[in-house]
């Protein structure tokens, strides 16, 4: 059964739109929801977590609207992006109030405020005014205040951003011990690793619309057949220019730099392959050999651009 | 199982809401604001010649109280409440925290209210009763004669308990109306002193029965329900006087008609709009 | 072989001119500020209302003139009811009015003054009142001060941005109106009488500013929030003048004549004015009876204790604002 639905949703600010006529269903465990800065990551979690409402279609959270519906909005625990903050409130009190207002009572509250200080790691500084945290506890203090009412459903915005790699780690080890509890989570980010670490599942989305979504395996196997560009740096540029236009593979080639090539194909791993076998025979001296384009807003650029099409 | 009425998340927010207010450097310089009239009136007394008759001590206490705080102290620090009543948690963006949680947001609205109208309740009586120290502070009663025979059973005593009661009435109507207009528009500060002039200052004051629709006229009312004589401080015509203070008028049902009804709306606002910086409190 | 290294310190760029001086950035400070408060339209349909006053002062000008010509006559009646609600100033009976021209000039351009307050309010707290405060709300003085700018620079660069909104809403109208006053009334002969006015109204007019955009910034150093700010400005503004009024109305004319008659902000500015604009000796020096005299401008004030507060409050907003900056940029090398 699906934890969210989207029904043909559309929001939209004035002109600007955040949400272009999407329907889909996101399922239990945990889903990455991938897209670049201003794609509508979070105009959808907070359609999500009944803080926006759609300007079309509908949204439903375990089968209901979550406008204003606190005895759903109760299943659901919810990590802003940003420094949304009281921050004369010391962690331990900021966490404490939000677990009563979440319906926990006296003793019941400070157990569970302790215990979600805890599980992010914050306890040593629960003591203190949030704001004297760094970016990275603020990101801790804010998951800490997401789980205290343990939810059904977490809906985290960018929880990763600012923190250390090691905090990151911490948080992934969170993240998927609470999916093996049962708990659904829905984790945004713009940066493909992150997410990767941490599920197989995938939404990805791009100036409101759905570009791709499902096993992430899928989505790479579905970029395999788009041209990849890859650079080499080289001390004798031009030669290795002029070898790899013979090549049926490569598409396109070109010297940027006195000390660079660039060449596309459509066959990186045979590309890469015949390459190393190449240097080895004219005996080139290379640098560097590295896909220029693998960022996620590469992916993107090429999954736009053929949602366009 | 939750209960069905969160009365400890209400609970929460309400001594949280009390709590940031105290905490928050704005109240104190508000509450600070509040003792204009009072160390106005040390000043005065200090340099009046000797007092000899009541009447300028009755003015001097009536028109502290009517025209510097309950026309101009108590409305401003329940704009600077009001408005921000919802506004500020969208402005940093915290109302998420809340209206996810276990509580409508009616709810929240009106656990906000509540709390922020006790404390100012609280501060304003602190205040009033300050003026009437600051009246009556080593005042010689016995050798002060009454110019006037209306003032002959002036009982200073009861006039406090009236303001305080009339101040507390004030409280709620400005700040129902103020965090109306908070949830109303984009620009809550601009539109609410705009509501002051136009609607407090300059109808509340005209020489028309007009004035009847401003809320100071009705507080005006029912303070002069208990001090009758209070109605000469308004210098209006005799027979218009009749009309606007009539014997039987006490203002307090209509001044609690308005609140019920501004706060009603603002319910149905705060349930019906999106709580986003760019919608509420852009000032 | 060459060693290992990253592109970004093969491609890193340094400066290679020169750099200004450090103490000259707060001129950019200032044009910024200006064209962003000048993007409203509200603020540019302010500053073109701020004309009106300086129009009614032209309007008294060329009807003083006229009356020059028609003193005695039926037609002058009207004229001196006019002057009188406008200036509360007399000169009924009076025959040789040329003789009053300099202090009729005078009294016009304080009653100016005095509707200017209005202007400087309401312009002081749409421009003003965000300067360092918006800055604040968007942590905009760490960039500041990764700059080579200095507190004092900055907080020069927006006090003039202030002072210069102040200026056109009071000093350019105020010349403006005398420009204009001289060219309607009669050219030379006028200017020669009234010349020095014009030095006394800068002077008048730069103490509005001073005062004003001191003031300013210090409250808008206070709070990131831009509305308390302004909800202070309009407090301070308004609330010691209702006080000094209920003053006025229950002390004795000779005991608010000392520092009692000097804690309203709007009116101590208007009692420095006066006394700038050099009224009382002007109609000192006219054959106007004493009552009348009186009657024009009511008890005398002592400007020296008005000229005292304000320039305490000025120093004490200078002081008070200089500290906070100074805090912000040690805060913003730390960020």
């Amino acid at each position: 059964m699906a934890v969210i639905e989207l029904i043909q949703l559309s929001k939209w600010y004035g002109e600007v739109i955040g949400l272009n006529n999407v329907t889909a269903e996101i399922g239990p465990g945990i889903t990455g929801l991938l897209g670049p800065n201003g794609a509508g990551k979070s105009t959808l979690m907070g359609l999500a977590t009944g803080q926006l409402g759609p300007s079309k279609g509908a949204i439903r959270v375990f089968g209901g609207s979550p406008w204003d519906n606190p005895r759903l909005l109760s299943r659901i625990g919810y990590c802003p992006e940003g420094d949304p903050f009281w921050s004369n409130l010391t962690g331990h009190q900021f966490v404490l109030f939000l677990a009563k207002v979440s319906g926990l009572h006296g003793g019941a509250a400070r157990r569970a405020a302790t215990q979600a200080i805890e599980r992010t790691g914050m306890s040593p500084h629960a003591g203190r005014a949030i704001r004297g945290y760094s970016k990275g506890m603020r990101q801790r203090i804010k998951i800490a205040q997401t789980l205290v009412h343990s939810p059904e459903l977490l809906i985290l915005d960018e929880p990763f951003t600012g923190t250390d790699p090691i905090a990151r780690h911490e948080l992934t080890h969170l993240f998927r011990e609470l999916a093996a509890q049962g708990t659904n989570i829905l984790v945004s980010s713009h940066v493909l690793h992150e997410v990767e670490a941490l599920t197989r599942q995938i939404l990805m989305i791009d100036h409101g619309r759905i570009v791709a979504q499902g096993d992430v395996q899928d989505v790479r196997r579905t970029m395999l057949d788009r041209p990849h560009v890859i650079r080499v740096r080289v001390d004798q540029p031009r030669k290795l220019a002029s070898r790899l236009a013979g090549w049926e593979m490569v598409t396109g080639v070109s010297v940027p730099e006195p000390d660079t090539v660039l060449f596309e194909t459509r066959s990186p791993e045979a590309a890469y392959e015949r390459l190393t076998t190449l240097i080895l025979e004219d005996g080139l001296t290379v640098r560097e050999v590295a896909a220029a384009d693998e960022s996620l807003e590469a992916v993107f650029g090429y999954l736009t651009q053929r949602s366009a099409k | 199982m939750k209960p069905a009425f969160p009365i400890g998340a209400i609970a929460a927010l309400f001594l949280f809401t009390i709590r940031q207010m105290l905490r928050d450097a704005k109240f104190w310089a508000v509450a600070a604001a509040m003792f204009l009239p009072c160390a106005l009136a040390l000043l005065i007394r200090h340099f009046h010649p000797p007092i000899k008759s009541l009447d300028p001590v009755w003015h001097l206490y009536h028109g502290l109280s009517q025209f510097m705080f309950l026309m101009g102290l108590v409305p401003l620090a329940c704009m600077i409440y009001g408005t921000g009543l919802i506004g500020t948690e969208a402005e940093s963006k915290t109302i998420g925290y809340l209206i996810t949680r276990r509580l409508r947001r009616r709810t929240v609205l009106l656990t906000k209210f509540a709390a922020t109208t006790l404390v100012l309740i609280v501060a304003c009586g602190v205040a009033t009763a300050a003026i009437y120290a600051s009246v009556v502070y080593r005042l010689d009663w016995q050798s002060l004669a009454p110019k006037s025979a209306a003032l002959a059973q002036w009982n200073p005593a009861h006039e406090l308990i009236v303001y305080l009661s009339v101040t507390a009435l004030g409280v709620i109507g400005f700040l129902a109306i103020f965090s109306l207009i908070g949830l109303l528009t984009a620009k809550p500060l601009a539109m609410s002193v705009f509501y002051m002039v136009v609607v407090e200052l300059v109808i509340g004051n005209l020489p028309a029965r007009a004035r009847e629709y401003s809320l100071i006229h009705q507080l005006r009312v029912s303070a002069a329900a208990s001090i009758p004589r209070l109605v000469n401080l308004f210098q209006l015509p005799s027979e218009l006087s009749a009309q606007l203070f009539p014997a039987n008028g006490s203002g307090v049902p209509e001044v609690l008609i308005a609140s019920a009804v501004a706060l009603f709306l603002a319910c149905v606002l705060v349930t019906v709009r999106e709580l986003t910086p760019s919608k509420v409190a852009r000032d | 072989m060459t060693t290992a290294s990253t592109d970004r310190v093969h491609q890193y760029q340094r400066w290679q001119g020169t750099l200004g001086k450090t103490h000259w950035t707060w001129p950019a400070i200032v044009v910024s500020g200006i064209n962003l408060s000048l993007r409203h339209s509200k603020t540019r349909i302010l500053l073109l209302t701020s004309g009106m006053p300086a129009l009614t002062a032209v309007g008294v000008f060329y009807i003083t003139s006229l009356l020059e010509s028609v003193v005695g006559t039926e037609e002058a009646r009207g004229m001196y009811d006019f002057l009188n609600a406008l200036l509360h100033i007399d000169i009924r009976g009076i025959s040789q009015l040329a003789e009053f021209r300099d202090v009729l000039w005078r009294s016009t351009f304080l009653m100016m003054a005095r509707l200017q307050m209005i202007w400087v309010l309401i312009v002081v707290a749409r421009v003003g009142t965000g300067v360092i405060a918006n800055d604040l709300k968007a942590r905009a003085l760490p960039i500041y001060f990764a700059k080579p700018v200095t507190p004092a620079t900055y907080l020069l660069g927006k006090w003039a941005v202030v002072a210069f909104f102040v200026a056109l809403v009071t000093l350019v109208p105020s010349h403006a109106a005398f420009a204009l006053g001289i060219a309607l009334t009669g050219g030379p002969g006028t200017w020669a009488q009234v010349f020095t006015l014009a030095v006394d109204l800068t002077a008048s007019g730069a103490l509005v500013c001073v005062v004003s955009a001191a003031v300013i910034l210090a409250l808008s150093s206070i709070t990131s929030d831009q509305r308390y700010v302004t909800v202070a400005w309009v407090a301070i503004c308004l609330l010691p003048a209702f006080a000094q009024a209920i003053i006025s109305e229950s002390l004795p004319a000779d005991s608010r004549m000392g520092w009692l008659g000097c804690i309203s902000l709007r009116d101590d500015i208007v009692i420095v004015i006066e006394y700038l604009l050099r009224i009382r000796q002007g109609l000192a020096a006219t054959s106007m009876p004493a009552e009348r005299f009186a009657q024009a401008l009511g008890s005398p004030v002592d400007p020296s204790k008005a000229a005292l507060v304000l320039g305490a409050l000025t120093v004490a907003a200078i002081v008070f604002s200089w500290r906070r900056v100074v805090r912000f940029s040690r805060t913003a090398a730390t960020v």
